[in-house]
């Protein structure tokens, strides 16, 4: 099922382009990472996707349905949760989560059952019956997950999920992720690269309106195998400079704190020799490891050009 | 299938909020003030200081009707003024908060939004007039004398339109702003032109402003005319602040389904 169709998606404000030719498809089930810098065009094609905002060119069809002419088809498939949500503060959990249920036309019997079904799973039934002016920002991002999951969507998007989460909500809400991309679609846009990397199957890259990739994560490490080695120093004022420069067969390297990424064209030379060569500089290993780019690695790659 | 939860929820907000209470509790206090001052009055200039030994002042006992129609014309200002603080943040306060957001990706058309909020303003209005000017009358009665009531119901029904008038401006306002000051001054000042100006304007837009349906209501309690005759002269403001009601509300519509979220 194709459940994300986006053709040279473009948004325009008064001032700027938030969107320009935006292309991608999103196939069956699974999580979608969405991920760009701040003002990269991640809340806009987020709220083109859920119908809040339309498109100034190009077409977008969730689930089968135009967001522009089928609106409301494409809401009835589609659960949404903000980085902020809001809510009536006046209403309880158990009040909002009822009356969600009755907008999409569920009868009282099913609205009850997945209400108490719902905040058990985001963990917030303790609270139902408490006024929602009173929530954290945190339960208020559980709410809005489980507020979107009522309808049981196809395609649940969610904007900066854990962005309001202390450690242990964040690991819950991606536990939870993990759970229902087994039967939905969830896209996602954050921040956190370590969160998408543990969670996504597919990822897009986005950078001033403009799609930089769209890959499955799979293809994506397969497309960026490149050996990294990853050293540390016992001794941080050890400069290092002059000595890797020297060295043909280093393509590249980056000093992180004390911690150096060297990408050698050649592996087994590299191997061999830099252990020696870092010994002979004057400096203790506190850590030597040979790795693979990480997702946050690829995604500065990518947006760096 | 979207309406009646939506029209529900804004009546339960209505009392969760307390506007079920406060606005038909101000209606009374901003009416009923008329008839207990005119009672008052002559007691309050004999205790008043200032004046010379011996001055009299003879102030005739006004009928039940006069009192009456004074609560109406003094309410006239500030009712519209607490109408508006009550509705400006309906539509402008939901978009600014993200609450619109969260309401809008579900099934349910900005329409039926705009309806639902509409409808519980107008009736909220509708029976705030009425039951303040049930009390004020009946008050006026006990403290004045008789009145005929179909006079007085007939010129508040004459009069409510005036009120929604207010309603759909703010709400129209309220659709376009994204924030409930502004849209609460825009309707502020658009209020204060369309009731006071169109007098200067020639008899014609007189007779179709709010102020001329004001007038007609007042009219219409006073009992110093038939009711066919009252119900005449308010005839073109009716048909007026109808128009105004319905190119209002339609333009709000406009605004809200224009409107980015």
């Amino acid at each position: 099922m194709r459940v994300i169709e986006c053709e040279s998606l473009t948004k325009e404000y008064k001032d700027h382009k938030a969107l320009k030719d935006v292309s991608f498809t999103i196939d069956g089930i699974g999580c979608v990472g969405f991920l760009g810098g701040n003002g990269a065009g991640k809340t806009t094609t987020i709220r083109i996707l859920t119908g809040l905002a339309a498109p100034t060119a190009g077409k977008v069809k969730v689930v089968g349905y135009d967001v522009v002419t089928e609106r409301n088809k494409v809401t009835s498939e589609v659960g949404y949760c903000p980085q902020i949500p809001a809510f009536y503060n006046y209403m309880t959990a158990t009040e909002w989560m009822q009356w969600v249920g009755k907008l999409y036309g569920l009868d009282k019997r099913t609205v009850e059952e997945r209400t108490d079904e719902l905040l058990e799973l985001c963990g917030i039934s303790e609270a139902r019956n408490r006024p929602i002016g009173g929530y954290s920002g945190g339960m208020k991002q559980r709410l809005g997950i489980a507020q979107a999951l009522i309808h049981n969507p196809k395609l649940l998007v969610l904007d900066e999920p854990v962005s309001a989460l202390d450690p242990m909500g964040r690991h819950d809400v991606l536990l939870l992720i993990e759970k229902l991309k087994r039967h939905m679609t969830v896209f996602m846009s954050t921040h956190i690269l370590d969160d998408i990397e543990r969670i996504a199957d597919h990822i897009i890259i986005i950078k001033d309106g403009t799609v930089l990739l769209s890959s499955s994560l799979e293809e994506l490490r397969a497309s960026h195998v490149e050996p990294i080695i990853e050293f540390k120093l016992d001794q941080e004022d050890i400069d290092l400079t002059d000595v890797l420069d020297g060295l043909a067969w280093i393509r590249e390297w980056t000093r992180e704190g004390g911690t150096y990424k060297v990408f050698a064209s050649d592996l087994q030379t590299a191997k061999a020799n830099l252990p020696h060569i870092l010994l002979e500089s004057g400096g203790s290993l506190a850590y030597y490891r040979l790795s693979t780019l990480s997702l946050q690695d690829i995604f500065l790659k990518v947006v760096n050009g | 299938m979207t309406s009646y939860p939506m029209i529900r929820k804004e009546f339960q907000e209505l009392m969760k909020t307390y506007k079920i209470l406060i606005v038909p509790i101000v209606f009374i206090a901003l009416m009923i003030t008329q008839p207990i001052t005119m009672k008052m009055l002559p007691e309050i200039l004999a205790n008043s200081t200032g004046l010379p030994k011996g001055t009299v002042i003879n102030i005739p006992t006004p009928s039940a009707p006069e009192v009456l129609s004074t609560a109406i014309s003094k309410f006239s200002s500030l009712g519209t003024f607490v109408l508006i603080l009550v509705v400006m943040g309906t539509i402008a306060g939901e978009k600014a908060s993200g609450v619109a957001s969260m309401v809008f990706v579900k099934p349910v058309s900005r329409a039926k939004y705009y309806l639902a909020k509409a409808i519980t303003y107008y009736t909220l209005t509708i029976g705030s007039m009425l039951i303040g000017m049930g009390i004020t009358a009946y008050y006026t009665e006990l403290l004045f004398g008789k009145l005929d009531w179909t006079h007085v119901w007939l010129g508040t029904w004459m009069y409510i339109p005036n009120l929604l008038l207010v309603v759909t401006t703010t709400l129209c306002a309220s659709s376009f702003f994204n924030n409930a000051v502004g849209a609460g001054g825009a309707s502020l000042v658009f209020n204060i032109v369309v009731f006071t100006v169109p007098q200067f304007l020639g008899k014609f837009l007189d007779m179709v402003s709010p102020g001329g349906l004001t007038n007609a209501a007042i009219m219409m309690i006073q009992e110093n005319s038939t009711l066919a005759e009252a119900a005449i002269t308010g005839l073109p403001g009716l048909v007026g602040v109808f128009a105004l009601n319905i190119v209002f509300f339609f333009m709000g519509w406009y605004f809200l389904e224009r409107s980015e979220i």
